[in-house]
C-alpha cells in the first residue's frame, strides 16, 4: 500500500512536486511555519489560492464541471501529501471544502454560477456560522431564527466562534425556521453577504491574545429567498453532508510529520538550554512515542484511501476516527514543542501583529521560530473542540461503528 | 488482496468457526490438565498448509510472510492454544540454512506435520535482546559439545528439535563466532524444565550439559548466523503482534456484544456514555494496531529499514494490546476477571503476548537508538 505508484501516478507526482518547486514562495512557507492559528495568515493563503486556481488545482475535489478535476482517491492523496510536505498553505476550508461541495451537490443552478467560481478564484472568502451562545456542541438547539415574509427570510439572532468572519465577505448560516417536530427538521441552510444592513461582526480575543473567531448578529437582516440552499428544514442533512468534509477527507499525517521535524530542529538548537541533562530523555521518548503515532495516522489514511480508491464510498466512521487521532496529536506535538522551548515556554509575546501575521525576528534571545508556539499551543487547545468535538465523535464512533444504543 | 491470501484468511476463519469457538478451547484446555487426550488439530493444520505458509514453493511451502501473519492475526481472534507462530518461526530459520541437508530434512517433516522445530535464542541474561550469548560450542571429536541454557521458551515443549544460538569456537580461529545449531530434543545432557504461561501455554528452560552433537548440526555461521539472529527477532515481533491484533479485534466485539446485554440501572450498560467512550477508545486502539500491521507487513516484503519499522509498529500493537484488555475487563465488570468466562482468556492472552516478542519499552528503546539523537 505504500505508496507503490504506478508508471501514471509516479509523473503526477512529480508534475506536483515540480509545480510546488517552481511556484511555491519562500513567503508563503514562512507564513505557514509562524501561523498561530488554524488557518495561514490570509494574503499568504490568497497568494497560493491564487496559483492554485491558474493552474486548475485549487479546488481538486470538485467535479471537473466546476473547476475541478477528475483525481483519483489516490491521486488526491499524493496531492495532499506534496503540498503538505513542501509546507504549502492549506486553502481556507470554508469556501472550498464546506460550502462549496454543499453548493455543488444541493444548491441552485443559480447559486452556482454565482457563487462557485468566486470560491475557487478566492476571490469571495466565506464564514461558517453554525455555534450559537447556547448551542455548541447541542448544534440542532439551535435558535436564530429566519422567518418568512414574502420574498424574504428576515434573520433575528447570532452566531459565535466564527472564525475569520473579520476577513469574509460572505457566510453560510444554520438558521430555525419551524419549531415543529424534532429540533433538526427545522433548520434551513442560507447562504448571505456581510455586508446585508443589520449583520455585524464583534471579534472575540483568544486567551493567546490572536483575534481569530468572531461573534456575528443579525438584527433583521433581510435576505432573499432564493438565497437559501436546496429546501427549507434540510439544513441538517446538509451541515452533516458538510461536516463530513470538514473532519475527513483532509489527510494530515503528512502536516504532523513537518510539525515534528520542527520540534526535533528546536530541540538540537539547545532553546532548552544546552546544560539540561535531566530532561532530554523524557523528551525524546515523547518525541519518539509521537513519530510512532503519526506513522500509524499515515497508514491509517492510506487504508481509507485505499478502500475509496476500490470504490468504498465515502468514509464513515473513518472520517471521525481520522478527525479525534490527527488533532490529539497535534495537542500532544505542540504540548512538546513547548517543552522544548524549556524556560521560554513561559513567554508569551504580546507584541505580534494581532490576526496571526508573521514574525519578524525579534529583539534579544527569542528567535521568531520560538514565537509562535506558546499561542500555537493555547489556540490548539481548540482543535478537539470545534468541527464536532471529540466527545462528539466518539458518539459517533460508537453509534456508527459499533451500533451502540 | 491476493486470491491466495484471501483463501488462506477464510481457511482460517473457516476452522474458528467449525472446530475452535471459546467452548471447544475450554475442553482442549480441560483435557490437557486431565491428561486425557488432548483432540489433536496439528494434522489439520498440516492438512490446510498452514505448517508451511511463508516458506518458499521450492522448499514445500507457499505463500509469503504477509500471508503467515494474516493467518497468525485471524487464528489470534480464537485464542489457539496450538504452537503454529512458534513453529512457523522456527521453519524460517530452517528455510535461511536450507543447503544444509539435516535442516532441509527437518524443514520437510515439519511442514508435512510430523515433527515441530523451535527456535531457542532467549537466555536469562539478557532479557528481550538475543545478542549476547552465553551459551557455547566447542569441537569434539564427534562434531560439537554444547553448553549452556535457554530460557523461557515459548511452546518449546511440543518441539522434536530446537534451534540453539551458541558461541562458537573453533579450535583453528583465535576468536568464537556466533553459530545456529539444530538440536535434537533426545540428545543426551539435556535438561527441560517448564513454567506456565500466563495465557495456557508452556514457556521452556532447557539446560545443556556437554550435549554433543554431529557436525550437520551447525546449520548457520557467522553473518549468516548473526542475519538469522536479528531477523528471528523482528519475525517474533511481528509474530506476536500479529496474534494480538486478532485477539484484540475479538475482544472489542465480544465485549461491545457483552454491553448490549448487560443491563444496569434499568437499561444496557452500552448505553452509557462512560462505557461508549471506552469502547470507542478500543475502536481507535484497534485501527492504530490494524495500521501499524499493515506497515509491519510491508516492512518485511521490502526488507528496508526492517528493524525501525517493526520497533515502531510493535510499540503502537503492545500499547493496543494493553489498552483494549484492560478496558475490556473494566467494561464487563466482576466477572472480567472470571477464568470461566472468554474475556480473562483475551486478556490474559493480550497481557502475556507483550512479552513474547520484546514490549514496548524495549521496542521504544530500540525504535530510540535508530533514529538520531537530539541530545548529543
Amino acid at each position: 500500500m505504500h505508496l507503490k505508484l504506478t508508471p501514471r501516478l509516479e509523473s503526477f507526482q512529480e508534475e506536483v512536486r515540480t509545480f510546488l518547486s517552481k511556484e511555491l514562495e519562500p513567503e508563503m512557507v514562512a507564513a505557514v511555519r509562524s501561523t498561530t492559528t488554524v488557518w495561514v495568515e490570509r494574503e499568504a493563503m490568497l497568494s497560493w489560492q491564487r496559483k492554485l486556481s491558474k493552474r486548475g488545482w485549487a479546488v481538486p475535489h470538485w467535479p471537473e464541471q466546476f473547476g475541478g478535476t477528475d483525481w483519483t482517491p489516490m491521486q488526491h492523496y499524493i496531492f495532499e501529501v506534496e503540498c503538505a510536505r513542501a509546507n504549502a498553505p492549506e486553502l481556507t476550508a470554508m469556501g472550498v471544502k464546506m460550502v462549496g461541495p454543499v453548493i455543488i451537490r444541493f444548491g441552485s443552478d443559480w447559486q452556482r454560477e454565482e457563487y462557485l467560481p468566486r470560491i475557487a478564484s478566492g476571490d469571495d472568502f466565506w464564514c461558517q456560522g453554525f455555534s450559537e451562545p447556547g448551542s455548541g456542541s447541542d448544534l440542532a438547539s439551535l435558535s436564530c431564527r429566519a422567518e418568512r415574509k414574502g420574498d424574504e427570510y428576515i434573520l433575528n439572532g447570532s452566531k459565535l466562534w466564527t472564525t475569520d468572519a473579520h476577513h469574509a465577505n460572505r457566510i453560510f448560516v444554520l438558521v430555525r425556521t419551524s419549531n415543529e417536530d424534532r429540533p433538526q427538521k427545522g433548520i434551513s441552510f442560507i447562504l448571505l453577504d456581510l455586508d446585508t444592513p443589520g449583520v455585524s461582526v464583534t471579534p472575540i480575543i483568544s486567551a493567546s491574545g490572536d483575534h481569530e473567531v468572531n461573534q456575528v448578529f443579525f438584527e433583521d437582516a433581510r435576505v432573499p429567498v432564493s438565497q437559501l440552499v436546496g429546501e427549507e428544514g434540510l439544513g441538517w442533512t446538509y451541515a452533516k453532508y458538510l461536516l463530513g468534509f470538514e473532519r475527513g477527507g483532509s489527510i494530515k499525517a503528512e502536516r504532523l510529520k513537518q510539525e515534528l521535524q520542527r520540534v526535533n530542529r528546536l530541540l538540537l538548537s539547545k532553546v532548552r538550554g544546552g546544560n539540561d541533562h535531566f530532561s532530554m530523555k523524557e523528551i525524546e521518548r515523547e518525541l519518539a512515542r509521537l513519530e510512532i503515532l503519526v506513522e500509524s495516522l499515515s497508514y491509517t489514511e492510506m487504508r481509507v484511501v485505499a478502500q475509496l480508491e476500490a470504490g468504498g464510498g465515502e468514509p464513515g466512521p473513518e472520517a471521525s476516527v481520522l478527525k479525534v487521532e490527527h488533532t490529539e496529536i497535534m495537542q500532544r506535538i505542540t504540548e512538546l514543542a513547548m517543552t522544548s522551548l524549556g524556560p521560554y515556554g513561559a513567554v508569551l509575546e504580546r507584541d505580534r501583529p494581532i490576526d496571526g501575521g508573521r514574525f519578524s525576528d525579534h529583539a534579544g534571545d527569542i528567535t521568531s521560530d520560538m514565537l509562535p508556539i506558546v499561542p500555537r499551543y493555547l489556540n490548539f487547545r481548540a482543535a478537539t473542540i470545534y468541527g464536532g468535538s471529540n466527545e462528539v465523535q466518539r458518539n459517533i464512533i460508537a453509534k456508527t461503528a459499533l451500533h451502540l444504543p | 488482496m491476493k486470491e491466495e491470501t484471501r483463501l488462506l484468511i477464510e481457511s482460517g476463519e473457516r476452522f474458528l468457526t467449525t472446530s475452535y469457538s471459546f467452548e471447544k478451547r475450554c475442553e482442549f484446555l480441560k483435557a490437557r490438565e486431565e491428561s486425557q487426550t488432548v483432540v489433536d488439530n496439528w494434522n489439520t493444520f498440516a492438512e490446510l498448509g498452514w505448517t508451511g505458509v511463508g516458506i518458499p514453493e521450492s522448499q514445500g511451502g507457499f505463500g509469503d510472510l504477509s500471508d503467515m501473519f494474516e493467518l497468525l492475526r485471524v487464528l489470534g481472534e480464537g485464542l489457539i492454544l496450538e504452537p503454529l507462530a512458534s513453529s512457523l518461526i522456527g521453519s524460517q530459520l530452517l528455510s535461511l540454512s536450507s543447503e544444509n541437508a539435516l535442516a532441509a530434512k527437518s524443514l520437510a517433516e515439519v511442514i508435512s506435520g510430523e515433527s515441530r522445530v523451535i527456535s531457542a535464542l532467549a537466555e536469562s541474561k539478557n532479557g528481550f535482546s538475543n545478542d549476547e550469548i552465553l551459551t557455547s560450542a566447542a569441537d569434539c571429536s564427534d562434531g560439537f559439545k554444547l553448553n549452556g541454557e535457554k530460557n523461557l521458551i515459548l511452546d518449546a515443549d511440543s518441539a522434536s528439535s530446537f534451534i540453539v544460538s551458541a558461541n562458537y569456537q573453533n579450535k583453528n580461529k583465535e576468536f568464537p563466532n556466533i553459530a545456529l545449531y539444530l538440536v535434537d530434543r533426545k540428545s543426551e545432557g539435556i535438561s527441560i524444565s517448564s513454567s506456565d504461561s500466563t495465557d495456557d501455554r508452556q514457556l521452556i528452560n532447557l539446560k545443556f550439559d556437554d550435549v554433543i552433537l554431529p557436525r550437520e548440526a551447525l546449520i548457520l555461521e557467522n553473518e549468516s548466523a548473526n542475519d538469522a539472529i536479528e531477523f528471528e527477532e523482528n519475525l517474533r515481533a511481528a509474530c506476536a503482534s500479529a496474534d494480538a491484533l486478532g485477539a484484540m479485534h475479538s475482544l472489542l466485539s465480544r465485549t461491545v456484544e457483552y454491553s448490549k446485554d448487560r443491563k444496569q440501572f434499568g437499561k444496557a450498560i452500552g448505553s452509557f456514555q462512560a462505557l461508549q467512550h471506552k469502547m470507542a477508545d478500543m475502536f481507535m486502539a484497534v485501527e492504530r494496531a490494524k495500521s501499524m500491521f499493515t506497515m509491519m507487513c510491508e516492512a518485511f516484503s521490502s526488507s528496508m529499514d526492517l528493524t525501525r519499522m517493526v520497533s515502531m509498529a510493535r510499540v503502537e500493537i503492545c500499547d493496543s494490546a494493553r489498552l483494549v484488555g484492560q478496558h475490556a475487563v473494566q467494561i464487563h465488570g466482576g466477572i472480567g476477571i472470571m477464568d470461566e468466562l472468554a474475556a480473562a482468556h483475551y486478556f490474559k492472552r493480550l497481557t502475556a503476548s507483550q512479552y513474547y516478542g520484546g514490549d514496548s519499552m524495549y521496542h521504544l528503546g530500540k525504535y530510540l537508538s535508530l533514529r538520531d539523537s537530539v541530545s548529543n
